[in-house]
């Protein structure tokens, strides 16, 4: 009996997978198939999801390198850098490090000098990943026309107040290129006064009459407009839209009471811009022809005294100026104090100095004001602004042709 | 014995209705389930697309109309309407590298390529040329506008590449004449086009077609909009609404799309209808005169 029973049981165990398999299957077939659909339909609708995000991260990147595009090229506009684009030569390029205005967000500015006025300024803007790959790219372009100060001193030598010219001082207002730049300026001739002065006191008694004192109108006539009441105080400080301080602010060089400048190479033989007492070479053939073209804006915000050396450029002196010894220097000089020279310095170009002036030769020299259109128009050039065209100076770059 | 006995009996009548019942509900529970999921996919493939509509049009017509040139005696709007616009729109920037009075020459060179959207046209296409006048003068620079008869991509500038375009009476167009002109200024490629509303088979949709390309009709950009919806508005410098195409410094782009089929609300419940969505935004025209 007990084995009879035991008989049973194991045919009962083993029939029950059977009747189990057929009642449970399409339940389990509908619960994977439900599974499967729920799947595909959270997939799918994830995916929507997802391809909806991305095509709007995609729209944020994309309007944001845009502005970061249109940004950049207005960054390098409104801090333009004569130093560097200035010199550039027509066709010639360069591009500048990216600036980053945010967290992966970098502009990477280029500047090429179309023709000796107009530049073209495109600043690519990119937004990165955390790894640095780039999401999305835009380039944006300003033509740009080159600002040049607008300084006609009109004379070799303008003062705001009253004058003196002693001993062998010469101010001339015959227009002259100076040694070696020949070729520089061509066909420009434009003698001018020896002197204008706002004020009636030019004195020039002490060097011998007015032989010391050169320029149009020629002798007999005097070469001095005194008084000229065009000489006012803007004229130190406005040049054309373009004012001291903004000139003083873009100044490469910041002077203490002192100098004695001279032109350097570096290690490369290139013009080393970054000496401090390199104000470019204004001769040739003494082994720094690469800073003939160099012209830096030199500012001096207290009292200065240039004692020898040489250089170019344009000098703004905020103080008193005064030049002595054997210093020469070709280009605008601009002083809101008083001027003097003595022993036997040059200047071409012209100068300018808003407070009284003493010229005055000693030890056998010649000082010497001469005025230069070539000196002038070459250091102004150099140090011009450049701004947006006044039409069309804008354009979306595309990066293929 | 008692296990084969039941096995073999089948299934009862009351176990087949009770079966198909089952598998009725749950086949109709399956069938909402799909239905309202094919729905919700469909309403959100319709948003998604309502959506992308949008933001493609805000993103297209502001880029095609923000390089518009207005000022100094001209305009590149050449009509205006709230629901249009014929306009000069730029193709391309390049730089002149040789300049004689039938053909400019582009620099293609790697300093000074062509950018360009596309290569330029004959006909389609005409060029405004920069005009440097005096050296050191701004104040009388002039874009002189010339129309292109002829393009070589294969021509050069010494040894660099470049583009020769042909032109027509360049020493009478330019101020001064072509010795006026200082090599490697500037020169812009412009085609007119055309950007309206129009209605299509049933529908709205945002057209556009080169006017100067001589395109009979307007072809799709992007839709199915409202029946207003591409609309424009017109600022002066002042921010007051304009009409004179002289004096506009600003747009104001409106795009409002609607999707392509009806959608119903949730769970089926809610009213059947199309969904609209729209845009706004502000055009600043970058080539306009900063006051």
């Amino acid at each position: 009996m007990r084995r009879s029973h035991s008989v049973v049981m194991i045919r009962v165990r083993s029939a029950r997978p059977a009747v189990a398999a057929d009642e449970r299957g399409i339940a389990l077939a509908i619960a994977v198939f439900a599974l499967v659909v729920i799947g595909a339909l959270v997939a799918g609708t994830f995916f929507a999801g997802r391809l909806e995000q991305r095509t709007g991260l995609n729209t944020m990147f994309a309007e944001q390198s845009f502005e970061l595009a249109e940004a950049g090229a207005t960054d390098v506009l409104a801090n333009w850098v004569p130093g560097t684009f200035n010199t550039l030569a027509p066709g010639a390029d360069t591009t500048l490090p990216p600036v980053a205005l945010a967290p992966f967000q970098v502009y990477v500015p280029t500047v090429t000098r179309l023709t000796p006025d107009l530049f073209f300024v495109r600043a690519t803007g990119q937004r990165l990943d955390a790894g640095g790959a780039v999401l999305a790219e835009r380039t944006v372009g300003l033509l740009a026309r080159l600002g040049i100060p607008a300084v006609n001193p009109g004379a070799a030598f303008v003062t705001g107040t009253g004058s003196q010219f002693f001993s062998q001082a010469v101010a001339s207002g015959v227009d002259l290129d100076p040694v070696g730049w020949g070729g520089e300026c061509p066909g420009v001739v434009d003698t001018v006064q020896a002197v204008r002065s706002a004020a009636s006191v030019v004195d020039s008694t002490d060097c011998g009459g007015v032989s010391c004192l050169v320029g149009a109108p020629p002798p007999p006539a005097l070469p001095i407009l005194s008084p000229d009441s065009t000489v006012t105080s803007s004229l130190f400080t406005d040049f054309g839209g373009v004012s001291f301080d903004e000139l003083a602010a873009m100044a490469e060089k910041i002077v203490g009471a002192s100098a004695v400048p001279s032109p350097s190479l570096n290690g490369t033989g290139t013009c080393d811009r970054a000496d401090p007492l390199n104000w470019g070479e204004p001769l040739t053939g003494l082994g720094f022809d690469d800073c003939f073209n160099y012209f830096p804006i030199i500012y001096a915000p207290g009292d200065f005294q240039l004692s020898n050396g040489r250089g170019q450029g344009i000098l703004l002196v905020r103080g008193d100026f005064s030049i002595r010894g054997s210093a020469a220097f070709y280009g605008l000089v601009v002083t809101l104090g008083r001027f003097e020279a003595e022993v036997s310095p040059s200047l071409h170009g012209a100068v300018m100095a808003q407070g009284d002036s003493t010229i005055r030769s000693q030890s056998g020299g010649a000082a010497l004001v001469q005025y230069s259109s070539c000196a002038l128009t070459r250091a102004l050039r150099q140090a011009g602004i450049a701004r947006p065209l006044a039409e069309r100076p804008w354009a979306q770059v595309f990066p293929l042709n | 014995m008692f296990l084969m006995v039941r096995n073999s009996r089948g299934l009862t009548l009351i176990e087949l209705l009770v079966s198909l019942v089952m598998l009725g509900m749950i086949g109709g529970v399956t069938y909402g389930f799909l239905a309202n999921t094919q729905r919700i996919t469909r309403s959100q493939s319709e948003l998604v697309n309502l959506q992308s509509n949008v933001r493609t049009g805000i993103l297209v017509v502001p880029s095609e109309l923000r390089e518009i040139g207005v000022g100094g005696g001209g305009s590149d709007i050449l009509s205006l309407g709230s629901s249009g616009i014929i306009y000069r729109a730029a193709r391309g920037l390049g730089f002149t590298c040789q300049v004689s009075a039938s053909e400019i020459r582009i620099s293609n060179a790697p300093a000074t390529p062509y950018f360009g959207l596309r290569a330029i046209v004959p006909g389609r296409d005409s060029l405004f040329l920069f005009v440097e006048r005096t050296p050191g003068i701004s104040s009388d620079d002039v874009w002189v506008r010339l129309a292109v008869s002829s393009v070589n991509s294969a021509s050069t500038c010494g040894t660099d590449p470049a583009i020769a375009l042909g032109v027509a009476n360049l020493g009478s167009v330019v101020p001064g004449g072509i010795g006026s002109l200082v090599v490697g200024g500037p020169v812009r490629p412009f085609e007119v086009m055309e950007l309206r509303l129009y209605s299509s088979g049933g529908k709205f949709w945002l057209g556009a077609r080169s006017v100067s390309g001589g395109e009979p009709s307007l072809q799709p950009v992007l839709g199915p909009l409202t029946a207003n919806g591409f609309e424009l508005d017109y600022f002066d410098v002042a921010g007051a609404p304009t009409s004179n195409r002289f004096q506009v410094r600003t747009l104001r782009v409106a795009i409002r799309g609607v999707t392509d089929q009806l959608i119903r609300g949730p769970a089926g419940t809610g009213p059947t209808g199309y969904v609209q969505d729209s845009l706004v935004t502000t055009v600043s025209l970058r080539n306009a005169p900063i006051p």
